[in-house]
């Protein structure tokens, strides 16, 4: 029998037992599921594994771009200052002497401002730990760190260091440390030196790598201190924002005066000074955030919200930022929430009733939704009680910055939602950003307006708990914001990498990491070429993508989190991961890489493990493995021997040595544009000047050699193809039944402005004594004005004129969009004229038949029309292999296209084109009026007396060759030229086809 | 009537020796009490030793368990002396053993050594001593010292008592090592109990701890990190809001409460936890092992650990029961409770019935000091259980 009183305690003890059991039992059984998936989330790792994006080749396989794997030097300041002694001497001073100290303020006394410190010892720090224990801490962990000692030595020398009456210096500690566990260190003496070693060997570190990175001297140290100042920033940021509840940016230098921040300044060791650069730095950057970030995409979510299609609903969307500051309730009820007397706090939207206190609320508080009674918006509610002005007060600088300072914002509720009606993405950017201001001032006024009625409010100050609780969370933000690593140098040197790699020891706080980057082959292709542009660029994933698949984003991390899946979660995991975008992922932006986006887009992969530990002891296979589906590469029609051949010449034309007529001012710094195709459609070349970087433009022009643009398929000035187009106008007239191939049309002189000229109507010709009456040979071989002038009048309509154009490809799209939506490689096709066809006068046929004035096309709308000429069907341009469409015959008879043929190879033998005699070509000549010619341009030129040009010029030439067997169709344009094409064009026409390159793709066969 | 043979001890070692030192009576030893203690050190051992293995791979928690054998081999001889020591010389040298280790406890603020914001240790170069698992000790010997003739029957009988616990725990509070001096709640009550308090003043003083731990919350009277803690355990006892807690203040509790969770009836099996495997659990070779223990042995076999546990506890409590010497059935009581309160606070603390505070389980957990208290306390509960010496106190003769 248990007596003496122990029977109760082994009931107690049972009772405890059971409890204890069941309390067990409860964890084990009932929440085992809840539990193994925490535990399995703890153990596992995963990870999307990004897919190589596709190579855009040159035809014949040459890499264009591709995505490659690039170092990147990357640096971690918490590492830095604990391990490097430039670091641990600075931090080290700094808690001794409560002050900032800089990084390295001379770098000579480095190693003795060490030795000095440790010379302190424990009894120094424990008198300093009897005033701010913090940094007697601090001070010890340095100075321990600084000895650079073993793991052993360390350890002991942390115990010796702990004994606050210990009067021996910490150099004697250690000493006596290396001694107790026989370190190879032995003596005072040695130790010092070791101590001196290591900080003259991290002087010569950085000083080599700041010499490897290419740096100026000094600037590393420079710019590792501003990581540090930046550290400290943000852990200022955010104990401060622990203390006082909203982000330090909300608050105007006014506000934030009113406050006490000495426990601030004390715990990070701060001057006034210090803490105003802080506070206008977090302002500043707090104020961009919310513009650039928190406005933008507002506007984007109030766009793709389904429920509302008015302004309202970026009200809805933005008024929480403001309200909320980011979640804290506080900074949205104060000031007008419990500072209000009498006042309950309004609720957090959405949802807001309306309040009876509404007219005392700012209208981010007190959105109203559309009820029974009244039938307000918020819009409108925001300017029936607001509605001022908007002063703007410290956003001034940052809304110039963003380019609000030449918008007007709206001036009523109906213009706001007029604005909104637009649907402009830029006007929708803008309302929100004039929106977020005109809020964010609104409440910092009435912040600064109830810290003035009470400035003893405990909800408006710094409360000693929540201050204490900041000062508790220090070390923690320290940590947090030390360990941020922020990219130093992209794409280092083999130097650096190796230098990094190599002695990781020597170098703490620098990391190298690799980078997937899109990088281009400027070996291929030269940087400058701006067939770049056609190339295109890739972007990385954007905010509106983000946000469209933001559900399918959520329903990814949770599936993640899972530990345990059915085959449909894995099943749906998998289409995820393939399906969604990473943050950092690629997406064609413009140019091939948009146009070709899904063949070069891969499928990510994905990795799930367990830790290391355990798949080195199970040498097991990851719990899932889906490896990446890499993109497809694309090859372009692009030759690179031609593409450079074409550059070359358009970029660095040979002056002509012509002794009458020379514009060698152009010659000199030529723009213009030269493009080559095959009879099938596929670009072969399509080079541009200047290239970027260019020469300076030719003074007096029309300013066009100042830009590299892409000029192929765009246009940026007005380009009437002149000439060229003439056979297309008699090709159609021969078809309608406009003109007869013998038929002679006249070319004489007549009465004009008071004298005789050679033309029709309206129309000059270009020969001064006229060329009398030619048939449609003689007068494409001549480019006779006159004639087609007439043909002009033949075609009778602007509709005509129209059908003409769009027949040979005019104002239509090349077809390098082709299965694209929208135009991913940009291009501009249309005739802006065009539009009022309906209207043409007699004047503008006459010229358009001239291919002049409403009549205007790019290179590669020539050379379409020329290739479709040349064999008799229109191509469908393409700049991908295996992306040419079928073209599309002509609706011109065998008979009508060889007469004009015939008559375009007779223009290379005797006609304005005879430079290109001997190159089998057939060809058509152009010179398009372009602009008024000044004096000073006509300065610039050579020409007889009393043939001065009347106007500036495009000039063109337009062919194929060989003449019989079409292999290459060419165009070349020169841009606001002081002669006609026969003394420019045609010039700079033979240097190409002459060129090696050209002559080899002929041999070839046009292959 | 012979009285010689009262006068000559068989058992004792001699003369000098023999007046400290005897040979316990075999047949009247506690061998099974032995058997389940030795099984739970058993079961300590091998997950210690599991612990200790594939350290270099997370490169956490590197667990020594070499350090932890000689820890033992230390403790071993320590027992033995326990186990011998005489009943009289123990009450005799009571005041003097409470003495040392009030002395101990005294010098910590003086000649301690502080790590991780608390000064609880006395480095002895070889080995870190740590007076407040001593003074645990120190109270039951001094407690059944002073209440052997004490039956408190009257308020004045209560002040001595008390004041020999207070003093310790004015010191160790001040270290601060809120968990010991917790354990030593329980302890004291406990005793005061076994000595004859009457049970409504005991759950009186019981009423009146949780009062003044309460107004200790409440006015704030605790340290900040402690009130935190309570704060923690608050608003984590529910899984849901411990895991939406779990990167905060309540990460140790999190960590401690997945390890158990994910055990489930039967276990992950030996060293295969996510404790062991992903080291995130803080101490999980000391304050946290019946995590690891709950997750790798399971329900079942944890449940069973937990059973021999208290199997054990109730065995010396029975055994005290049968002493009929007051001051060695106080001790042995005594040192019952002292496992009782570091058993059941220990769970509840990882189970999430208290909040955090650090506390080993005797017997399991690694730590120098702990193991040798507890196999001194072993070998004292046992020794003391098969003396016999005779008294002729109202006790002999009492069966309460």
């Amino acid at each position: 029998m248990i007596g003496r009183r122990f029977g109760p305690l082994i009931v107690l003890v049972g009772l405890g037992a059971a409890l204890v059991l069941i309390r067990a039992a409860r964890i084990q059984v009932t929440e085992h599921e809840t539990w193994a998936r925490e535990a399995a989330n703890l153990e596992r790792s995963s990870r999307r594994l990004p897919y190589h994006r596709g190579k855009i080749l040159a035809r014949g396989g040459e890499v264009l771009v591709e995505d490659e794997e690039r170092y990147l030097v990357s640096f971690e300041w918490r590492a830095f200052r604990r391990e490097n002694p430039i670091g641990q001497v600075a931090l080290a001073s700094s808690a001794w002497t409560g002050a900032a100290v800089d990084l390295l303020s001379d770098p000579d006394q480095l190693a003795e401002r060490a030795i000095e410190l440790l010379e302190l010892s424990p009894a120094d720090l424990a008198v300093l730990a009897g005033t701010d224990r913090a940094r007697a801490g601090d001070v010890a962990f340095y100075l321990r760190r600084l000895t650079g000692l073993s793991e052993r030595a360390d350890g002991r020398l942390r115990q010796l260091i702990a004994e606050r009456e210990e009067t021996r210096s910490v150099l004697s500690l250690a000493e006596i440390a290396c001694n107790e566990v026989r370190s190879e260190l032995r003596g005072e003496d040695a130790i010092r030196e070791h101590v001196r070693a290591r900080c003259w060997a991290s002087l010569y570190d950085l000083d080599q790598l700041e010499l490897s990175l290419g740096r100026e001297r000094g600037a590393l140290l420079e710019e590792l201190a501003r990581r540090g100042r930046e550290v400290e920033d943000g852990v200022a940021s955010r104990m401060f924002r622990r203390a006082a509840g909203v982000p330090a940016g909300r608050l105007e230098p006014r506000a934030l005066a009113a406050w006490d921040l000495s426990w601030l300044q004390r715990a990070l060791r701060w001057s006034d000074e210090r803490l105003r650069q802080w506070h206008a730095a977090t302002r500043r950057g707090w104020q961009e955030y919310m513009l650039t970030r928190i406005a933008p995409s507002a506007a984007l979510e109030a766009r793709l919200s389904a429920e509302e299609t008015t302004i309202d609903a970026l009200l809805w969307m933005l008024a929480p930022s403001i309200a909320t500051s980011e979640g804290s309730q506080r900074a949205a009820l104060l000031p007008w929430g419990e500072a209000l007397a009498g006042a309950t706090p309004p609720a957090l939207f959405d949802g807001a009733p309306l309040s009876s206190a509404k007219g005392t609320l700012p209208s981010f508080l007190a959105l109203s939704k559309n009820d029974q009674e009244g039938a307000w918006s918020p819009t409108q509610d925001l300017f029936l009680h607001g509605g001022e002005a908007l002063e703007l007060g410290g956003w001034g600088p940052l809304w110039d910055a963003v380019g609000l300072s030449d918008w007007e914002p709206p001036a009523s509720a109906y213009e706001a939602f007029n604005r909104w009606e637009r649907e402009s993405s830029m006007e929708d950017r803008r309302l929100a950003q004039w929106l977020l201001v005109y809020w964010a001032r609104e409440w910092e006024r009435g912040w600064l307006m109830h810290q003035a009625l009470d400035p003893g409010a405990p909800l408006l100050g710094l409360t000693e708990d929540r201050v204490e609780a900041a000062l508790d969370d220090q070390d923690y933000f320290l940590v947090e914001q030390g360990r941020r690593v922020r990219a130093l140098e992209r794409s280092p040197s083999y130097e650096v990498v190796y230098l990094l790699s190599r002695y990781p020891e020597r170098f703490k706080g620098f990391q190298v990491e690799t980078q997937t980057q899109r990088t281009s082959n400027e070996g291929a292709l030269s940087e400058d070429d701006p067939l770049w542009r056609v190339i295109g660029d890739a972007r990385r994933t954007n905010l509106k993508e983000i946000l469209v698949h933001r559900g399918g984003f959520e329903e990814l991390r949770s599936l993640r989190q899972q530990a345990l899946r059915s085959e449909n979660d894995e099943f749906e995991l998998r289409q995820l991961v393939e399906s969604l975008p990473r943050y950092d992922e690629l997406h064609g932006a413009d140019g091939v890489e948009r146009l070709m986006d899904e063949d070069l887009t891969g499928r990510n992969g994905y990795l799930e493990y367990e830790s290391l530990a355990e798949l080195v002891r199970r040498g097991g296979a990851p719990v899932l493995d889906w490896r990446p589906e890499h993109g497809s590469d694309v090859e372009l029609t692009i030759d690179l021997d031609l593409q450079r051949a074409a550059s070359e010449t358009i970029n660095f034309p040979e002056p002509t040595g012509d002794t009458r007529f020379q514009d060698e001012a152009w010659f000199s710094s030529p723009t213009g544009a030269i493009c080559l195709l095959n009879p099938a459609g596929e670009v072969l070349a399509a080079a541009s000047a200047p290239r970027l970087g260019g020469r300076s433009p030719i003074p007096y022009r029309d300013g066009q050699g100042a830009f590299a643009y892409e000029r192929t398929l765009r246009r940026y000035t007005a380009l009437p193809v002149g000439s060229v187009f003439k056979p297309f106008a008699a090709l159609w007239c021969l078809e309608q039944g406009h003109l007869s191939e013998d038929e002679g049309l006249a070319c004489v002189h007549r009465e004009r402005r008071g004298a005789r000229f050679p033309g029709y109507r309206s129309v000059d010709c270009h020969s001064s004594r006229g060329h009398g009456r030619l048939n449609l040979t003689a007068a494409l071989r001549v480019s006779c004005n006159a004639y087609f002038a007439q043909l002009g009048d033949r075609l009778g309509t602007g509709a005509a004129l129209v059908e003409c154009a769009h027949t040979f490809g005019f104002d239509m799209p090349t077809g390098v969009n082709a299965h694209a939506e929208g135009q991913a490689i940009p291009e501009d096709f249309e005739s802006p004229s065009f539009r009022r066809a309906d209207s043409f006068t007699d004047v503008e046929l006459q010229r358009g038949a001239n291919g002049l004035m409403v009549l205007e096309g790019t290179p590669l709308q020539v050379a379409r029309a020329y290739a479709g000429l040349a064999t008799g069907t229109l191509p469908e341009l393409s700049f991908v292999r295996d992306g040419v469409a079928e073209g599309a015959p002509l609706p011109i008879s065998a008979d009508h296209l060889a007469v004009v043929q015939g008559a375009l190879k007779e223009v290379a033998r005797t006609g304005s084109a005879k430079l290109l005699k001997g190159l089998d070509v057939a060809v058509k000549t152009g010179s398009a009026d372009y602009a008024k010619m000044t004096p000073e341009v006509a300065a610039q030129l050579k020409f007889p007396a009393g043939s001065e040009p009347a106007r500036r010029k495009h000039t063109w030439v337009a062919g194929w060759t060989p003449a019989d067997d079409p292999e290459l169709i060419f165009v070349v344009y020169l841009h606001d030229v002081g002669v006609t094409s026969s003394h420019s064009a045609v010039f700079v026409a033979r240097q190409l086809l002459s060129r090696p390159e050209v002559r080899a793709h002929l041999e070839r066969g046009g292959s | 009537m012979k009285l010689s043979h009262l006068r000559r001890d068989p058992n004792a070692f001699g003369p000098g020796a023999g007046r400290w030192l005897r040979a316990p009576r075999w047949r009247e030893f506690d061998w099974h009490v032995l058997a389940i203690a030795l099984v739970i050190f058993a079961v300590g051992l091998l997950f210690i030793q599991a612990l200790s293995g594939d350290q270099h791979l997370s490169g956490r928690q590197k667990i020594d368990f070499n350090g932890h054998v000689k820890k033992v081999l230390v403790a071993v001889p320590c027992f033995l002396f326990a186990l011998y020591i005489r009943p009289r010389w123990l009450r005799q040298n009571a005041w003097l053993l409470y003495g040392l280790c009030f002395t101990l406890i005294a010098l910590v603020p003086f000649i301690g050594v502080e790590r991780n914001n608390a000064r609880r240790w006395i480095d002895l170069r070889v080995y870190d001593l740590q007076p407040s698992e001593l003074v645990k000790l120190g109270v039951i010997l001094i407690l059944a010292r002073v209440l052997q003739s004490n039956r408190l029957r009257s308020f004045a009988d209560w002040r001595l008592p008390l004041l020999l616990v207070f003093l310790p725990v004015v010191f160790i509070l001040k270290q601060p090592d809120l968990g010991t001096a917790m354990t030593l709640v329980p302890i004291t009550l406990g005793m005061l109990y076994l000595a004859g308090a009457p049970a409504k003043t005991i759950v009186k003083l019981v009423l009146g701890s949780v009062l003044l731990g309460f107004s200790a919350y409440q006015f704030e009277w605790i340290e900040g990190y402690q009130a935190e803690r309570i704060d923690t355990w608050l608003s984590s006892y529910e899984a849901e809001e411990l895991i939406e807690n779990k990167h905060g203040a309540a990460f140790h509790a999190y960590q401690a409460r997945t390890a158990i969770g994910n055990g489930h009836l039967f276990g992950t099996g030996l060293g295969e936890g996510v404790s062991s495997r992903v080291r995130s659990l803080p101490e999980l070779d000391s304050d946290s092992v019946l995590a690891v223990i709950l997750e790798e042995a399971g329900l079942i076999g944890g449940g069973a650990l937990l059973l021999a546990y208290a199997l054990f506890i109730i065995l010396i409590f029975v055994s005290a029961s049968d002493m009929r010497d007051r001051f060695a059935r106080l001790v042995v009581g005594g040192i019952g409770l002292y496992f009782a309160a570091h058993l059941f606070i220990h769970c509840g603390v990882n189970l999430g019935l208290l909040p955090m505070t650090g506390l080993p389980l005797p017997l399991v957990s690694t730590g120098g000091t702990s193991l040798l208290m507890s196999l001194t306390a072993i070998g004292l509960a046992l020794g003391l259980s098969s003396h016999y010496e005779r008294t002729l106190d109202e006790d002999s003769f009492k069966r309460y």
